[in-house]
């Protein structure tokens, strides 16, 4: 059993420049184990970046980032995937030509490192078939598992698309606006899923819908041209006169 | 796709099955002398274009994998002339284990890009190989190539070679090879490879090493091409630059795209293709051949969009099969 | 030591042959993401209609002209008819400019024969100045003259002109290229077309050091690309720059090391791949 006192990620400084312009700039929190914390911020704030900087895809000009204790700012994205970082993107990125279950069992065969194996057939592990139909009838994807993901509308596309970045039970699960287009009901089942998550993995969750936003967040953290302008409890940051001046001046 | 899955079991799995066994099984044997050679040779660039065909799929196009057909040629050929080593599997291991050895250094340097760029420079190693053999003139004998290879010994039983039984032999090793490389694109592996191809950034946040995969790949394509190579030599007795040239390898290229990188072998039906014409215009017009094959080729990608398997397959579903697509995308 | 002098000089003029063929690669790869592999024919191209011309009494620098007209012509009409509905299709660009390749190729070894062309510069550069020792050919020294100038020209137009900032602007952003309000289909057939005419210049202008010949195409697309690589595609400075450094290599592998001329140029072409993947004056990783 975890305590909510064991650090998940803590960035240090972190600052990323494309040629003259600073997308972020200083940026330095932590996040605890259980703690969901949803980063706001207008349009081009940096908001995907960080993500993208957390997750290893963009490298950072400068700064640290430390996952479960250690030191990762040097590993590359799959080396943090395997250490328990998981992400969903803006876009989703479902393979078109799979079906829905393949989608999810090409997140298990990552996470158990089973991508090298030319012998067996991508099909054949049964166990994985076992963990993809729990996880798919959470979100009652079951019945439609042999679907291609193409067919699927588009609140079911968001949904599969956050299951095959849980499946692999991350401690720290990186989704990057999981609601951005869907009805309110959908969305509810998104926050189902997220506060299902457990208590020894974090949640960053990059969102501009308010009203989900505080249907889950323990923490918020506002963005804004690149630096982090606060971050604290939801009641606290909507007080904050700093955080009403960078939504009203942009 | 949903389908109208009406259709008996005969139709759907064992018709096709049976086309191939006449077409491959059957017909060679009915055939004169050089037709059945024809056949040995749309075996061996099957396999060549096959082995092409998995990191084509995984966005790696190489322009240069002649490098590694033809060194499997030149291996068997020196060391058969002049080591004297006759034996067939000795040969192929040597051959695959050279191919192997120079797709792990030519991996790591053409993976430092990709896309157009990794293309390009498959392209230029390519050519260092074949001027390497140019230079190396005292080993290959430069422009001339070497002649004179002996049939293959098997070891396990003694065969009078015809091109006939040659035939044959190839197919037992053309399909054991597509076999293997069948197992390859339906399992993790080839998934993943798939699946980089697609979106490489989401793969890797899966956990998933994908330098490593398209690496892995890249020289297990070798491998396989390096099997063609060995064939080659023993169909034809010898080894020259051609088989390290560029017009072998865009020929590899070319049969890949014109039969379908999609389809899994797609390769086969456009070695069938190229080869047939390329058998037909040199009884016709033997000087004006690569014009024809020119045309065809400019002609496939303004009307024949994504190969001709496609194509095929479209044309079975929609007559023989009567299946009825409801709309997908 | 002036020998060796001699070689810099005979690789100076080379590699202003080489920036002339890859610029129109270099340009064509980094706007359109267009990759030609029927470049070199366009050069064969241009050196067949030089060859055409001058052995029928025209006058040399018209050939030229005429041969770099005829390349832009075949280029601007590969464009327009196929590979503009290609975009992003790499297979399909592949399949499409080596069956441009075949047929040129085989036209050619149909008109001209197997046998090399060639033909001489004009009788008043038959000259050689002396240097040293050695004599070094006039009309080498002209064609380094002439590559500075198009450097310079063609710096002006990419750096300096409204052309040239919606070329650059397309580069990056092709959206906000069309935003501007040109006709940005247009342009890019333009593009295209002048990267196959100043390629088809080339091909006349070397056509009295190396010849024409049918198989030509393949080799001189290799060295257009290890140009473009080394240098950083889309970028004219760099081009220019990585087509001396190959220029040059060149000059002293074919002087000091016969046998071995061609690697000289790969371990320059594999080092820079290893160390710096995006070029000398590349800017981002290379992925198309």
């Amino acid at each position: 059993m975890e305590s909510h006192e064991t650090e998940i990620l803590r960035t240090e400084n972190i600052s990323k420049s494309f040629g003259g312009v600073k997308a972020l700039s200083q940026v330095s929190f932590t996040v605890m184990a259980g703690e969901k914390l949803a980063v706001l911020g207008p349009n081009g704030a940096g908001k995907t970046t960080l993500i993208n900087v957390i997750n290893g895809l963009l490298p950072e000009t400068e700064g640290e980032i430390y996952f479960l204790g250690d030191r990762v700012t040097k590993l590359s994205t799959h080396q943090r995937a395997g250490l328990g970082m998981s992400r969903s993107f803006q876009v989703d990125t479902l393979f078109n030509r799979l079906s829905v279950l393949d989608n999810v069992l090409m997140s298990i065969h990552g996470h158990h490192r089973t991508c090298s194996n030319v012998f067996k057939s991508f099909t054949s592990y049964g166990h994985y078939h076992e963990t993809a139909q729990v996880a798919l009838e959470r979100i009652g994807l079951w019945e439609k598992q042999d679907h291609l993901v193409g067919l699927l509308s588009h609140g079911e596309k968001k949904k599969l698309e956050i299951v095959t970045s849980i499946v692999s039970e991350p401690r720290l699960l990186l989704l990057d606006e999981p609601n951005a287009g869907l009805t309110s009901e959908e969305t509810m089942d998104v926050v189902q899923v997220i506060r299902e998550m457990d208590s020894s993995t974090a949640v960053i969750i990059v969102a501009h819908d308010m009203e989900m936003v505080f249907s889950i967040a323990d923490q918020i953290m506002v963005l804004n041209y690149g630096e982090l302008i606060s971050k604290d409890d939801p009641k606290t940051i909507m007080s904050d006169p700093k955080v009403k001046e960078c939504y009203l001046g942009a | 796709m949903k389908v109208n899955d009406s259709n008996p079991y005969f139709l759907k799995k064992i018709a096709p099955a049976l086309i191939c066994v006449l077409l491959f099984l059957v017909l060679p044997a009915l055939l004169p002398g050089y037709l059945q050679s024809m056949f040995t040779k749309v075996l061996i660039f099957a396999l060549f274009a096959l082995s092409l065909n998995l990191i084509w799929n995984a966005h790696m196009i190489s322009l240069g994998h002649a490098a590694y057909f033809g060194l499997a040629c030149y291996v068997t050929a020196i060391l058969s002339t002049q080591h004297n080593i006759s034996n067939f599997w000795i040969l192929l291991v040597l051959s695959i284990a050279a191919a192997i050895i120079l797709a792990m250094i030519f991996g790591i340097i053409a993976l430092r890009m990709s896309g157009i760029y990794f293309l390009m420079v498959t392209l230029a190693l390519g050519q260092l190989v074949f001027f390497s053999s140019l230079a190396l003139r005292s080993i290959t004998s430069g422009m001339n190539g070497l002649f004179g290879v002996p049939w293959p010994e098997l070891s396990v039983i003694s065969i009078e070679w015809q091109k006939i039984s040659f035939y044959y032999f190839t197919l037992l090793i053309f399909i054991v090879c597509a076999y293997l490389l069948y197992r390859v694109s339906i399992s993790p592996f080839g998934y993943a490879l798939r699946g980089i191809a697609e979106d490489e950034p989401k793969m890797k946040t899966l956990g998933i090493n994908t330098w490593l995969i398209k690496y892995g790949a890249y020289i297990i394509s070798a491998a396989f091409a390096a099997v063609a190579g060995v064939l080659f030599t023993f169909f034809s007795g010898l080894a020259s630059p051609l088989q390290l040239s560029i017009e072998t390898s865009t020929l590899a290229v070319l049969m890949l795209i014109i039969g379908s990188s999609s389809v899994f072998w797609g390769p086969v039906t456009g070695a069938f293709l190229v080869i047939l014409l390329e058998y037909f215009s040199s009884v016709y017009i033997a000087e004006r051949w690569p014009m024809v094959l020119g045309i065809v080729f400019v002609c496939s990608v303004m009307f024949l969009r994504d190969g001709i398997s496609v194509h095929i397959i479209d044309l079975w579903r929609k007559w023989i099969l009567r299946e009825e697509k409801i709309a997908c995308e | 030591m002036v020998l060796f002098f001699i070689n810099i000089l005979n690789g100076i003029s080379f590699g202003m042959i080489l920036f002339l063929i890859a610029i129109g690669l270099s340009i064509t790869l980094g706007v359109m993401g267009i990759l030609n592999l029927a470049h070199g024919a366009l050069f064969m191209i241009g050196g067949f209609v030089g060859y055409t011309l001058v052995t029928h009494g025209v006058n040399f620098w018209l050939a030229v002209l005429i041969g770099g007209v005829g390349a832009g012509l075949v280029g601007l009409i590969a464009e327009r008819v196929f590979l503009s509905r290609l975009y992003k299709q790499f297979d399909n660009q592949v399949l499409l400019t080596l069956g441009l390749v075949y047929i040129i190729q085989n036209l050619s070894l149909w008109i001209y024969g197997g046998a090399a062309k060639s033909f001489s510069a004009p009788v008043y550069l038959k000259f050689a100045v002396a240097i040293g020792d050695y004599r070094f050919p006039a009309y080498r020294l002209t064609l380094i003259a002439l590559g500075a100038v198009l450097l310079v020209i063609l710096w002006l137009v990419i750096e300096r002109t409204k052309l040239g900032s919606i070329v650059r602007a397309g580069m990056d952003d092709k959206e906000m290229a069309m935003g501007l309000g040109l006709n940005y289909p247009l342009t890019c057939s333009l593009v295209f077309a002048f990267g196959a005419f100043v390629c088809g210049l080339a091909g006349v202008l070397a056509a009295p050091i190396i010849g024409v010949v049918h198989s030509m195409p393949m080799e001189i697309l290799l060295y257009a690309m290890i140009v473009v690589i080394v240098g950083g595609p889309g970028s004219v400075s760099g081009t220019f720059l990585a087509a001396l450094v190959i220029g040059i290599v060149d000059s002293i592998g074919k002087a000091y090391f016969p046998d071995f001329a061609m690697f000289t140029i790969y371990i320059v072409f594999i080092g820079v791949l290893l160390i710096k993947p995006a070029g000398l004056m590349g800017k981002k990783a290379l992925s198309g």
